[in-house]
């Protein structure tokens, strides 16, 4: 691969893996929310938690949607851009990509087809067993995506052997730190990002004077549980990071604290043991990094805060709208961090193992450009269009019979947009 | 053990995948001629297959899933040896399960737009997928690994059979949707569906035999034994579609069988990983499978019955 069409293909990829980031991460943070509602609708019988679960699982399906398009795009992306990687590390990185694909991927889409068509046809309790199995498989999604990625950021369990790795250690592949402490960190900021979605929906219908007082003030108390634990847990596990990089990715670590004498140190031990070359990573990572970390304080503080004064948040407009303006803060810090955890690994493709250079595959500037440009001209398209769709579904608030089923009227609940096209 | 099980899988979850998104193609292919005015069958073709398209193109995120994980390095040389008929494809990809999940959450006049735009995009992937199974039997993809023993290399994936190939799997999935469209939807829709696979299936069966006879002047007949095989049973259940209740699971069998009777022709052999991968991965897929498999059946049994305009409303 030249180093053009290299560049372009590390463009392609970033934009894949950050529109996929948004929507799979909002996946994450809404299922167990989801899931918790259904819960207790079986238990309890209410009608109200009924259709809590109906509001939020047709916002997180509409989500969906984008999650597993770009999901798809980079399955395929690293066979026709990155075939010098999975040639060379594919006996181990393949792994859990596949046991991602076949054990996860597999089983959410066939579960949620079967929730969203369950509806009133599912006995309750297995219905309920289908959206929790969902969130399991999304949760075991996640562990197998960073395990593949935890390989590239920290390779473990391989010898290479005729040119290429191959498994030597399976369980040292499970337990690795370097997707581990990664993951901790991911989960719990997508947890937050999902309670700061349900918490800024429900603080625009607080705004607007709802009628639905108990369903929004259930939805708010449940979204700043979860956006509180979540961001101050994304700190807490965060910080143990710091600390692994040092040992790990020293230059990483550099990069982010601007600490040009380490800096130096983690480039000339790279020198020392793989020949010359440049082995800091772009200086972008530095801001990316401080970025995150204030964005993390911010939103922690403002979840705990909102939390904490709940019973007289109701009566200050303007704390329900710094909510509501708080809803696309996750989304950044996510992205910020996902950038810093990438962009910090270059100039490797796996660390210390296979530079990014030697990772393109055989294709050509040109053909890496009309991809990259259809790509992103459909992700677009689609970010805009689910966007707006998921929008309109949370302004227009509880709907009966999203998912037709027993509180769905006759007939009319089959023309939805009788309702939407106003 | 391992070196059969793994290109088993494969082969299965491929054959799954083209069998079950065959019908969605083709049933997709029919939204236009339904027209623009006749928005109620149209709701009903999309009832027909958007509540299963998810359950049934995972079967092929399976299948780059066993890639990766058991044949790493087919999927770098086989995508970037046919890379702009995958940017076709996963554009196509794109776009069809857009318009799915979005055409019935806005008004009813932006229905119409996104089903021609789904049946466009159905097309593509139809005969995409042609394209590349096509080069497959064909060897242009393994005559760029040398791991892999292929027949004579083509610089391009676009050739003039493998284009026909591409016609041919479009026009196979147009008749196997109608079918399929048949048996779900109810009067007056459904006889029209009938009609137009009783239509299509004699041209179908032409451009099969069409097809083989190109294959047999530009290639030296009588290395590709599958392919003849696959030839007569693609036309053998294109006629048979003329008589209903044969038809369904006859395009799905020939539709299937295009998987293995492929590779049997173009890749001779797969490189599988390394032991010590495929020893990992093993007793994981074979525990989780069958739940899968089970609610993937608990899927097509929630779909069984006909599509009522009340049977179900979320796409």
């Amino acid at each position: 691969m030249t180093g053009t069409a290299l560049s372009l293909a590390r463009v392609e990829f970033a934009v894949t893996a950050c529109v996929h980031f948004l929507f799979a991460a909002l996946t994450l943070g809404l299922l167990p929310v989801i899931a918790v509602f259904q819960t207790r609708w079986v238990a309890t019988g209410k009608p109200v938690f009924e259709r809590l679960t109906q509001f939020w699982g047709n916002i997180y399906v509409i989500n969906y949607a984008v999650g597993i398009a770009t999901g798809l795009v980079m399955e395929f992306q690293f066979g026709l851009n990155w075939s010098g990687l999975t040639g060379f590390a594919g006996n181990v990185f393949g792994a859990p990509m596949a046991l991602e694909t076949i054990l996860a991927f597999f089983a959410e889409s066939t579960l949620l087809g079967l929730w969203i068509l369950g509806w009133g046809r599912l006995p309750a309790k297995l219905h309920l067993a289908v959206i929790w199995l969902i969130t399991v498989a999304a949760y075991v999604s996640a562990f197998w995506v960073m395990l593949a990625n935890g390989f590239l950021q920290h390779p473990v369990g391989y010898v290479i052997r005729g040119g290429a790795v191959v498994l030597t250690d399976w369980a040292a592949l499970l337990t690795n730190p370097g997707a581990l402490y990664g993951l901790a960190h991911l989960l719990a900021g997508a947890l937050a990002t999902g309670g700061f979605v349900v918490a800024g929906i429900s603080a625009y219908h607080w705004v607007r004077g709802t009628t639905e007082r108990e369903f929004f003030d259930r939805s708010l108390f449940t979204g700043l549980a979860v956006a509180a634990g979540g961001s101050v847990l994304t700190i807490v596990l965060g910080l143990p990071q710091f600390d692994y990089l040092a040992a790990d990715q020293p230059a990483k670590l550099a990069t982010i604290t601007g600490n040009d004498r380490a800096l130096g140190a983690a480039d000339a031990a790279m020198r020392a043991a793989h020949g010359p070359g440049d082995y800091a990573p772009p200086s972008i990572v530095g801001p990316l990094a401080i970025g995150m970390i204030v964005l993390g304080i911010v939103l922690a503080v403002v979840a705990v805060a909102a939390l904490f004064f709940r019973t007289s948040l109701l009566r200050s407009r303007l704390a329900l709208r710094v909510l509501i303006g708080t809803i696309p803060v996750p989304f950044v810090a996510l992205i910020a961090g996902w950038l810093v955890r990438e962009l910090g690994r270059q100039p490797w493709a796996v660390y210390g193992v296979e530079r990014t250079s030697a990772a393109g595959g055989p294709v050509g500037a040109g053909m890496v450009l009309v991809s990259l440009v259809l790509f992103t001209g459909v992700y677009l398209v689609l970010a805009v269009v689910d966007y707006r769709l998921i929008a309109g579904a949370a302004r227009r608030g509880p709907q009966p019979g999203v998912f037709g089923g027993p509180t769905a009227g006759p007939a009319t609940h089959a023309e939805p947009a009788l309702r939407t096209g106003e | 053990m391992q070196t059969t099980f793994w290109p088993i899988l494969l082969g299965v979850f491929l054959a799954g995948y083209l069998a079950l998104e065959g019908a969605d193609f083709g049933a997709a292919m029919l939204l236009p001629v339904f027209g623009r005015h006749d928005q109620h069958s149209r709701d009903g073709v999309i009832r027909a297959i958007a509540p299963l398209f998810l359950g049934n193109e995972v079967w092929l995120v399976a299948a780059i899933g066993v890639v990766q994980g058991a044949f790493p390095g087919l999927d770098g040389t086989v995508l970037s040896r046919l890379y702009p008929v995958f940017v076709v494809l996963l554009v196509a990809w794109l776009t069809r399960d857009a318009g799915l999940w979005f055409r019935s959450h806005g008004g009813v006049e932006w229905r119409w737009p996104w089903d021609c735009t789904i049946a466009v995009a159905s097309v593509l992937l139809a005969a995409g997928w042609g394209v590349v199974l096509a080069n497959l039997a064909l060897g242009t993809v393994t005559a760029a690994n040398p791991a892999l023993t292929g027949l004579a290399p083509s610089d391009q994936g676009f050739g003039l059979v493998p284009m026909l190939c591409g016609l041919l799997l479009a026009g196979f999935c147009a008749l196997r949707g109608s079918l399929f469209l048949n048996r779900r939807l109810s009067e007056p829709a459904a006889e029209r569906a009938n009609l137009i696979a009783r239509r299509l299936s004699l041209p179908v069966a032409g451009l099969t035999i069409i097809t083989g006879a190109v294959l047999a002047f530009t290639d030296p007949p009588g290395r590709h034994w599958p392919l003849w095989l696959l030839g007569s049973l693609l036309v053998m259940a294109a006629l048979a579609t003329r008589s209903r209740p044969a038809g369904l699971p006859l395009t799905a069998l020939a539709i299937a069988a295009s998987v293995p009777l492929t590779a049997l022709a173009g890749l001779p052999y797969l490189p599988t990983a390394n032991a010590a991968t495929l020893a990992a991965l093993t007793p994981l897929v074979i525990a989780v499978l069958p739940i899968i498999v089970a609610c993937q059946v608990g899927l097509w049994w929630l779909c069984r019955g006909p599509v009522e305009s009340r049977s179900w409303s979320y796409f």
